[in-house]
């Protein structure tokens, strides 16, 4: 028997094989077996797409040359439904030629694959398939995992989205700059855009009387919550040995770690000072910062753009890195209209409720309390 | 394609069949035999279609039984099959009994083939 490692995650990918020979529907299934998946076998396009309605299947390995329903028509039924997920699909075909090529691709196979097929490219195709299902799953996860854990405390509505467009646009503008065009390319922007609304993943870990007090938190309780960073970092770490593949979650550690460290070095947890603090850190603590000042709390009032602006250029060089703070001025107008759209939306939405709900009445804040 | 052409090929490549069954000594017994029983069917399907006419047949068992005996690693049966679905896809009907005669000669040489190696040879 051939080398063959098994695969060790518990949750086994399903592999729906469409192929009317059953000599090559059985070779086939043979080598996805051994591969460590799970195999079902549909004989034409038709059974097939009964069998993709169970939902059970998002990689199919269909055969061109069908009765009933040939592998091309099948993918352009499929791609022409709406499906919960993605569906791969791989053409496995003795047609060649561009032409061909042309036709699969056009009804929407994603990869091809060559009669007599070699197992290991099929192995390989097939891991291809894969990893872009696993992109898909990535993002939505993500934003619900960061979603859940700000569902706990008082912030308003749209934090984390305006969170993350704050990033993005931070990260974009520092793009242009001199010292950070080497390391900020449009990936590391959509980086910081996925997992900075990740940086207070941490506060699962923080008592609800800490986290939901109202007024200010006394030395012993600001001590607590200054633990959600360490606590986010640590379980992002932890997720990260796990999924050694999803490299996303080295940044998104970073980002809980250092999201309230200073530029100066006076910042929490490890008192990290300027450039030894990670950019992403860096650029998630002025977008924190700024949507805390513009937001309304229980203790004070939505401040304006201008008060924030001038509250960060007073922190420039301290509690925020100059570079990033020159970064925030240059995009201010693009900031003021991400909270007037994500306002507008907020409004519309409460517009609605109102329809349905009487109104809820919020006590008076006791006392003016801090922000940073 | 002449008979010198297709006689440059080999008629079983044994080592590609076993390493596309992954060592599986097993599925290739069953592979194997499953294959010449599926060969004759196909066979005896292109001859009465040859016999009615039926150009739209003979592509598809010769496209069918091209891309089994590829996979088989059956070489020259696959070559012989893929000439007469191009024949037939072009409406040559005439020039098929001849291919179906040298198909017949490369199956019978791949069943001579496997009884000379024992089916079992090699483990």
């Amino acid at each position: 028997m051939s080398n063959i490692t098994n695969r060790t995650t518990e949750t086994v990918m399903r592999v729906l094989v469409v192929e009317d020979d059953d000599i090559v529907a059985e070779i086939v299934a043979n080598a996805l077996s051994a591969f460590g998946y799970d195999v079902a076998i549909a004989t034409d396009g038709r059974k097939a797409f009964e069998l993709l309605r169970t939902g059970e299947y998002r990689l199919v390995l269909s055969d061109w040359e069908m009765p009933e329903m040939n592998g091309v028509e099948l993918c352009r039924q499929i791609r022409e439904r709406h499906w919960s997920s993605y569906i791969y699909v791989i053409l496995l075909t003795s047609h060649s030629g561009v032409d061909n090529t042309i036709l699969g691709l056009e009804a929407g196979a994603d990869d091809f694959l060559t009669k007599p097929f070699q197992p290991q490219e099929l192995r390989l195709r097939l891991r291809v398939g894969e990893r872009i299902l696993a992109l898909e799953n990535r993002d939505l996860t993500v934003f619900a995992l960061a979603k859940v854990a700000e569902s706990r405390d008082e912030q308003t509505g749209a934090h984390l989205e305006r969170i993350r467009e704050y990033c993005r646009i931070l990260a974009d503008e520092l793009s242009h700059h001199k010292d950070y065009c080497d390391t900020i390319d449009g990936e590391y922007v959509h980086l910081v855009y996925l997992t900075s609304p990740l940086h207070d993943i941490g506060k699962v870990g923080i008592p609800d009387k800490v986290l939901l007090k109202p007024g200010r938190l006394t030395p012993e309780e600001f001590e607590v919550m200054k633990q959600h960073a360490m606590i986010g970092a640590e379980t992002l770490a932890a997720a990260a040995k796990a999924h050694p593949e999803a490299h996303f979650l080295g940044m998104a550690r970073e980002i809980a770690m250092t999201h309230h460290e200073w530029y100066d070095g006076s910042g929490y947890p490890c008192g990290l000072a300027g450039k030894d603090i990670p950019l992403c850190g860096r650029i998630t603590m002025l977008a924190d910062v700024y949507d805390a000042l513009t937001s309304a709390r229980v203790y004070k009032p939505a401040y304006s753009h201008e008060t924030a602006k001038a509250m960060i250029v007073k922190g420039s060089g301290t509690q925020f890195d100059p570079d990033v703070v020159d970064a925030f001025l240059r995009r201010e107008d693009d900031f003021q209209a991400v909270r007037r759209k994500t306002d507008a939306a907020t409004s519309e939405g409460h517009a609605a409720a109102a329809t349905i709900a009487p109104p809820i009445s919020i006590p008076e804040p006791s006392s003016p309390q801090p922000v940073l | 394609m002449n008979s010198s052409l297709l006689g440059e090929s080999p008629v079983f490549n044994q080592q590609e069949l076993i390493s596309r069954c992954l060592d599986n000594w097993e599925l290739v017994d069953r592979i194997l035999a499953k294959f010449l029983s599926r060969f004759e069917e196909d066979f005896v399907e292109m001859n009465r279609a040859v016999t009615t006419g039926d150009a739209q047949i003979i592509v598809r068992v010769a496209h069918r039984l091209k891309g089994a005996s590829a996979t088989t690693a059956a070489i020259r049966i696959r070559d012989a099959a893929g000439r007469i679905e191009e024949l037939a896809s072009h409406g040559l009907l005439n020039e098929i009994p001849d291919r179906l005669r040298e198909l017949r000669q490369e199956g019978n040489r791949f069943a001579e083939t496997l009884a000379a190696l024992g089916a079992t040879a090699g483990r």
